[in-house]
């Protein structure tokens, strides 16, 4: 419960932006998004790590877990183009948020009240599938409604609640968690979906406008697609994204099995503290992210986020696995507000013009999630192989490349924006 | 158009797994039923417990969750895997405890299992990661001014039978082949039967 008194007075220190969008907006449609980010984070909580603990109090068997948590994994997978594709597809991306929420409602209540396995294995399915229309239909919600012109203020707003409800439902659900039964998370999560659901409606459809002449219309379809894919700043962004997430996945979970071995006591504390701590960061800074990217200063802004995650490995092999591991993670709050912020942004960017800007974040996310899994097994086998200092080295060194790339993106991508 | 097509494969979704699911558990079940009931005894809820996925306590706090057995050819158990530490699943680690070390009281309501391991001791296990390799299981240490039972007698009034486990043997770290000890007694000496628990109807082999 610390946590989020922590975050609240975060919040109360740093005055909200004093302007949202140069497009003119109705003030609903925006606290809308706002609340509805937060609800959402915390709808995801509970599928994270903790689903694992949840069926281990179900009797469930390691390896039961196992192919549960592998089917999630496959889905997810999966899901990233088509889904993108789908929300492409839908005129309101309002449609899209309502029915991913529904979805993720039935699989939390299938987890909550039927967990054996072919009604968790279905709801694992259910949720991979719409957790991957829900990201991008936030982010294609948002420029729908402000335009392009203050999208990087909005998508820092999205940042800061997605945050605040990421550190909010960390902490309550880790108190409910604690002091009543596992499966009262999920039972909370019902609530969250439900909440989430009224917000839409002040969203409005936010269908998106897309201008009609355009240089890319006599495409046909299909090579509209392959332009996309073919182009080289989305390429080399996801590659970027590739390698940010292969150093950022991994590192919490082993500094985290660390400090449970080496702090004794105190060591749940020190992860809950190095989970919640960060989200207070993003929090923080994700609206000057946004607004310095507003302001054309993108390269400043990306490398900055993705050379914060290899300095954080860095100092994780240097430092001891006790409390220094919360202020080494708040790193992590810069480089996470930053790519919450600017992966939208580069997308919306690389598509500008055409209807594929959902297209452009599952690409971007499916590099994202191949990232995050070969994560996990690298940092694994690298401390297996060479010890814990030298798989955070590892890490950091592939997060050093993509900061280099980025870098190479960001000029890429500035060259055509002056064009 | 496109979104109630979109909804209703969503809702179809949601409901068309867990119904095809349950019809063919349902098959399933039917098909393995015999004419003629097994054979079974009333094993009651005082004599055996349930232990897959429960707390296991050290001195009164809980330290960690019983996973997996390790068992040797005769049907022994001779270690426990333990989920160990982390919040909301972050930082949880699987370390491998030596059976002996283990207490099972079915009537206990607090803490039916308990250690006699110390929380920092299993806090600080090596990792049990891979089934394929040996594992590196925590066995009570053998130090003389220490008693068996480090751990501070827990406040619950109705402690059963003392572990005096005699100390062990064997204490390489690496090997699990640990003797059969004593560690397999059942907790016979339990406080009376609480609440009416259902109890199990185990099948038995039929006799000849």
């Amino acid at each position: 419960m610390d946590g989020s008194i922590a975050l609240a007075k975060t919040m109360q220190g740093v005055p909200m932006p004093p302007r949202s969008s140069v497009r003119q907006v109705t003030s609903p449609a925006l606290q809308g998004l706002d609340w509805f980010n937060f609800l959402v984070a915390n709808v995801q909580t509970g599928f994270g790590p903790f689903i694992a603990v949840y069926l281990t109090t179900k009797h469930w068997t390691q390896v039961d877990i196992g192919v549960a948590l592998s089917i999630g994994t496959v889905v997810s997978a999966a899901s990233q183009l088509p889904a993108g594709a789908l929300v492409d597809h839908l005129k309101s991306k309002r449609v899209a948020a309502v029915a991913a929420i529904v979805a993720i409602t039935a699989s939390a209540l299938l987890i909550a009240l039927l967990p054996t396995r072919p009604s968790v294995f279905a709801a694992e399915v259910l949720h991979g599938f719409a957790s991957c229309v829900l990201n991008p239909a936030i982010a294609a919600m948002s420029l729908a409604i402000v335009g392009r012109v203050g999208l990087g203020m909005r998508l820092g707003r999205n940042a800061r609640w997605a945050s605040i409800g990421n550190g909010f439902a960390a902490a309550a659900m880790g108190g409910i968690g604690f002091y009543l039964t596992s499966g009262s998370v999920f039972g909370l999560t019902v609530v969250m979906c439900l909440l989430a659901l009224l917000p839409l409606r002040a969203i409005g459809p936010a269908r998106q406008r897309v201008p009609r002449a355009r240089p890319t219309s006599d495409r046909t379809p299909l090579g509209e697609i392959l332009a996309l894919f073919t182009d080289r700043r989305l390429l080399a962004f996801a590659v970027a994204a590739f390698l940010f997430q292969l150093c950022d996945a991994a590192m919490l979970p082993l500094a985290a099995g660390d400090v449970t071995r080496q702090a004794g006591g105190v060591a749940n504390l020190i992860i809950a503290a190095s989970i919640v701590v960060p989200q207070g960061v993003v929090a923080w800074l994700s609206p000057w992210v946004g607004r310095t990217a507003d302001q054309g200063r993108w390269r400043l802004v990306m490398v900055l986020g993705w050379a914060a995650e290899p300095l954080r490995g860095v100092l994780m092999a240097l430092l001891p696995s006790t409390w220094a591991v919360v202020g080494v993670q708040s790193i992590s709050g810069l480089s996470g507000a930053v790519f919450g912020v600017m992966m939208p942004m580069v997308c919306a960017e690389i598509t500008r013009g055409t209807n594929r800007f959902n297209l452009a974040m599952g690409a971007v996310g499916l590099a994202m999630f191949a990232g995050a899994s070969i994560s996990t097994t690298l940092a694994g086998w690298l401390a297996d192989t060479f010890g814990l200092a030298w798989a955070f080295i590892g890490l950091s060194a592939a997060g050093a490349a993509g900061a280099v790339l980025v870098a190479i993106t960001a000029q890429w991508l500035a060259g055509r924006r002056r064009r | 158009m496109t979104r109630r097509l979109i909804l209703a494969a969503f809702a179809f979704s949601a409901l068309a797994c867990p119904a095809f699911a349950q019809g063919h558990a349902e098959a399933a079940g039917s098909g393995e039923s015999s004419p003629k009931p097994p054979e079974t005894r009333l094993l009651p809820r005082t004599e055996a417990m349930p232990i897959l996925g429960q707390d296991v306590a050290s001195g009164g706090t809980v330290v960690g969750r019983l996973i997996d057995l390790l068992v040797g050819e005769d049907g022994q158990p001779r270690a426990a895997v333990l989920d160990v530490g982390g919040f909301m699943g972050m930082g949880a680690r699987d370390v491998t405890v030596d059976w002996s070390t283990l207490h099972f009281a079915p009537t206990e309501k607090q803490h039916p299992i308990t250690t006699t391991l110390s929380p920092d001791q299993i806090r600080s296990a090596p990792e049990y990661k891979n089934p394929d390799q040996p594992a590196a299981v925590v066995v009570q240490p053998k130090t003389p001014d220490q008693p068996p039972a480090v751990v501070a007698p827990p406040s619950a009034p109705s402690q059963p039978a003392a572990p005096v486990a005699p100390p062990n043997a064997a204490n390489q770290p690496a090997a699990p082949a640990v003797p059969p000890n004593a560690a397999n007694q059942p907790a016979a000496t339990v406080a009376p039967p609480n609440a009416a628990n259902q109890p199990a109807a185990a099948v038995v082999p039929p006799k000849p």
